[in-house]
């Protein structure tokens, strides 16, 4: 039950926030999200106490002449991407009070992508998921189109080509495998499909699969809209692509593609992880050369989720579970990160970091958030970047040190760019004359970066809600790799 | 056989209206004859009813075609029946609608060839002069007079290719046609002769590659009305009469005859959306998308069987709401009657009309085949059915297609949000209650075929 309300309510609230009174807008996605939050967390207490709560699954029949159910349910994988979105989305739907026309359609459609987002991590169909999947796409279309900065048109045609071309050779993949089963589009059904099937056949499923994902996450060489899309959407747009969209991504890797295909994932794992990883360094060396802050943090996030797909891509344990943190961590300290970019842009109106200078002297106390958010995503001890970076390359490690270190290259050279932009940004001479931050972005810093020290302190806090599950799921499909 | 004594029936009291003086109840008439012809077939479905001795079967494909053909008139009228019964013509329009239905129905319950071309010529004949009706409009004389000559040639064509397959085979009737051909008796050269003019005319009325060309002139110069009828019913009875063939002749795959319409299906597919996504004419670039649409639910013809019939069904149903509604808004937008459209009309629509804007997204992300809408199930049902039978090529002309396809149905989108009106165009483009039911109940319609396709997937068992 509470799985279909995590789902629907979100798409009732897309439909009642348009009839809201528009200056009642705000408070009303507020008080929705936090309804929200309190719908995941009686998810996670009945997961807590028993991971077969008869309210975390539900099943009804839906096109039955194919075999398609609405199948939905959670396990403590699921509950930890189901968690961050409720998390984020008050912070997603609170950030840049003012100077937004429309606040209502942008919060319908918001509340829309939460929706699918929601259905995409809690689906267990095929043809269930491939909805959400899609389903989430329109609404950030939109919200790219409509709110977004010069360039929109180009850059939000090339987003959506891309990621639909992904999308259809999901599909193709999917009926494929469909057509191989038993009937029936469950995801256990599909998960023998894929296996009983050759190694050419399971060849081709896997690579339309992948695909889809690694466009979405991206990795390299399917990452040619990620940059632009990032530095050309709107503040939300940014968030909800770089928090929790590239997450589904990430999501397809672990649950649709790999114990979908275990012949073919062992056959290409290999030339996988080297691709994962070189899309890693690829992305850091890009980020390096970007004067553009938003483009910067694009590439710089593109490193890290690359990372995350590397250590899917290794599959152990370890690989998993660093991912499975890093995913829920690497959210938290993005959204930071992209709001204070935000603000920086917004307060001067300057985009290149090479003409921005001496901010700190002006914004004390943003410098402060600023840097703590900058030393969760370089990965320092103590910050949530900390345990999930130290996983993956472990896992790495265990797969081949020598990836290991040419990945842990990465965790150098975010170090070099992030304080480089720190530095240029907020030290040296002040060229500009600003105010101090508003009391709201402050207290929206100081949450993030609560945040952030919670996880990095406790990174049990996380682990303990998905160890068991992860364990369930692995361990028929520990000796692929 | 019902209905074709309703829809005769009112074409002929429509043409004595006039004189007889009772011109004003006709379009009421008209409406009630298709409510009682949607009525009588829920009532009697699943009966096979035998008419003309033999040469026409009411049986469940047929009924399930003409029940949504009906459905589909009816959701037309309630759309765009408005607009001609404004009409000083508008009995004479009656007419020639019925009459085209009649045409329509006996395509869809054929067993004879002979029935088969005098539903074609019945259904043609009124739609050359429907595309012309607006007679001092120089593109749609053009277009009738194309329509018209491309039509002729087609009807030659296919009385052509039925006098080879009797000439072949020693009969009209389909069931022994298949007799014949399920005993394995070889057939003499010109059978096949007999079959490929078949096939090109049923494929001239369908619109697929290389038979494409009369459309995007047809479409653009005929009014909004008539296009819209003749892109999403006459394409349903053409492709549903094809599939109609190959099923009682053959009972399934076609054999060398399916490799034929696999190319003209998978080239229809590619070059339809290719060429539509260079066109600028919102009514051409929907006829080319028309094309690959039709290359679409060729599919199905060729995977033939229960599983074909179903997805034609639902994909004809979801393609025709979706034109509705995109022709719908076109009428509204497309106000300057020089034909010198573009999508730039579009422009900031959804500034000028947040519902024609939204009513013309729904109606292009469905056709695009965007889940949940009805769209992408339907796409989903078709590639399903062509895995089923291993035809890749389909699948992959039909993923290539709808990725080329996405991409000028955006340009509508990005038109309408993210660009500002031209100045000279008035702001405001006024709707009435009506306008938002008619939108509003089509768009839904879409949405809920999307959510619940059984209730249209599943209609037909044989």
């Amino acid at each position: 039950m509470l799985t279909n309300i995590l789902i629907l309510f979100p798409l009732i609230f897309a439909l009642l926030v348009r009839i809201v009174p528009k200056n009642l807008v705000w408070s009303f996605s507020l008080g929705a999200s936090f309804l929200q939050i309190i719908v995941t967390a009686l998810a996670i207490f009945n997961f807590m106490d028993s991971a077969s709560h008869p309210s975390l699954y539900s099943t009804f029949p839906w096109i039955q002449s194919i075999g398609a159910k609405w199948s939905v349910a959670i396990d403590g994988l699921s509950i930890v991407l189901v968690g961050l979105i409720s998390l984020l989305l008050p912070l997603v739907l609170v950030v840049r009070r003012n100077a937004i026309d429309e606040v209502h359609n942008l919060h319908s459609l918001i509340w829309w992508m939460a929706g699918a987002m929601y259905g995409v991590f809690m689906a267990k169909d095929g043809l269930l998921f491939y909805t959400f999947w899609e389903f989430s796409l329109i609404p950030i279309y939109f919200i790219c189109l409509k709110w977004g900065d010069r360039d929109k048109i180009k850059t939000t045609l090339k987003f959506f080509l891309y990621t639909l071309a992904g999308s259809l050779a999901m599909l193709a993949a999917l009926i494929y495998l469909y057509l191989n089963g038993s009937g029936s589009w469950d995801i256990q059904d599909l998960y023998q499909a894929g296996a009983s099937l050759d190694v050419t056949a399971q060849q081709w499923v896997f690579w339309g699969l992948f695909l889809a994902f690694a466009i979405k996450i991206p990795i390299i060489p399917f990452h040619n809209w990620q940059p632009d899309t990032y530095s050309s959407a709107p503040l939300q747009g940014t968030l909800l692509l770089s928090t929790l969209m590239g997450k589904m991504g990430l999501w397809g890797l672990l649950k649709w593609l790999v114990p979908m295909t275990p012949l073919a994932f062992t056959i290409n794992q290999n030339g996988l992880v080297i691709l994962c990883v070189v899309s890693v360094v690829y992305a850091s060396v890009m980020a390096l050369r970007q004067d553009e802050l938003k483009r910067l943090l694009a590439w710089s996030s593109m490193a890290h989720v690359s990372l995350m797909a590397a250590g899917i891509f290794v599959w152990n344990i370890s690989g998993i579970e660093g991912a499975m943190q890093q995913m829920f961590n690497h959210g938290i300290i993005t959204l930071g990160l992209f709001y204070c970019a935000a603000l920086i842009i917004n307060k001067t109106g300057e985009t290149k970091i090479s003409s921005l200078g001496g901010l700190r002297a002006q914004l004390p106390a943003f410098a402060g958030f600023f840097i703590w958010i900058i030393m969760a995503s370089i990965g320092l001890p103590l910050t949530s970047g900390f345990p999930g970076e130290f996983s993956l390359l472990n896992a790495l490690f265990q797969y081949q040190p020598l990836l290991a270190a040419i990945a842990g290259l990465s965790t150098i050279l975010g170090a070099v760019y992030m304080l480089r932009a720190y530095h240029h940004m907020m030290h040296g001479m002040s060229k500009y004359n600003v105010h101090d931050i508003h009391q709201n972005n402050k207290a929206l810093l100081a949450v993030g970066s609560l945040l952030i020290l919670i996880f990095g302190l406790g990174p049990t806090l996380l682990t303990i809600v998905f160890e068991s599950t992860l364990l369930d799921f692995f361990t028929p499909f520990s000796k692929l790799q | 056989m019902l209905q074709l004594m309703i829809f005769g029936g009112i074409g002929l009291l429509a043409m004595v209206s006039e004189v007889l003086g009772f011109s004003r109840i006709m379009s009421l008439l008209f409406r009630l004859g298709t409510l009682v012809c949607i009525a009588s077939l829920f009532i009697n479905y699943g009966l096979d009813i035998t008419w003309f001795g033999n040469m026409m079967v009411e049986d469940r494909f047929s009924q399930a075609f003409i029940l949504t053909t009906c459905l589909m008139l009816a959701t037309w009228t309630f759309g765009f029946g408005r607009k001609i019964g404004e009409d000083e013509f508008r009995n004479d329009y009656i007419a020639l609608f019925s009459f085209s239905m009649v045409g329509g129905v006996m395509m869809l319950s054929y067993t004879n060839l002979v029935m088969l071309f005098l539903g074609l010529e019945i259904l043609s004949i009124p739609l050359y002069v429907l595309v012309g009706s607006s007679k001092r409009n120089l593109k749609s004389n053009e277009s009738a007079f194309k329509y018209f000559l491309m039509g002729a040639f087609a009807s030659g064509i296919m009385l052509f290719g039925i006098a080879f397959l009797y000439g072949a085979t020693g009969t009209f009737d389909l069931h022994q046609m298949s007799m014949q051909a399920q005993t394995g008796g070889s057939f003499p050269v010109f059978f096949h002769v007999g079959m490929v003019l078949l096939i090109f005319a049923f494929a001239f009325k369908m619109a697929v590659v290389p038979f494409h060309f009369w459309a995007p002139d047809v479409y653009e110069g005929a009014p909004n009305a008539m296009t819209v009828y003749m892109a999403a019913l006459v394409k349903t009875f053409a492709i549903a009469s094809a599939f109609r063939f190959f099923f009682l002749v053959f009972g399934g795959e076609a054999g060398i005859y399916s490799t034929l319409l696999i190319g003209m299906s998978a080239v229809s597919m590619l070059l339809g959306n290719i060429i539509g996504a260079v066109q600028d004419n919102p009514k051409r670039l929907l006829a080319y998308s028309g094309v690959g649409h039709a290359g679409f639910m060729l599919m199905a013809v060729i995977v033939n069987g229960q599983v074909g019939a179903n997805a034609l069904l639902y994909y004809s149903v979801v393609y025709s709401l979706s034109l509705f509604l995109a022709f719908f808004v076109l009428d509204k937008v497309l106000i300057h009657d020089d034909f010198y459209w573009s999508i730039g009309d579009f422009k900031g629509l959804g500034k000028r009309n947040p519902w024609l804007a939204m009513s013309m997204s729904v109606a292009l992300l469905s056709m695009a085949g965007i889940p949940p809408l009805g769209g992408f199930y339907a796409k989903l049902f078709m590639l399903k059915a062509a895995f089923t039978n291993g035809h890749y090529v389909l699948i992959w002309a039909g993923l290539i297609g709808s990725l080329v396809a996405m991409y000028y149905y955006l340009k509508f989108i990005i038109n309408m949000y993210s660009r500002n009106p031209d100045g000279d165009v008035a702001l405001n483009l006024t709707l009435n209650y009506w306008d938002k039911l008619v939108m509003g109940l089509i768009g839904s319609t879409l949405l809920i075929l999307g959510l619940f396709p059984d209730l249209v997937s599943a209609l037909i068992r044989f």
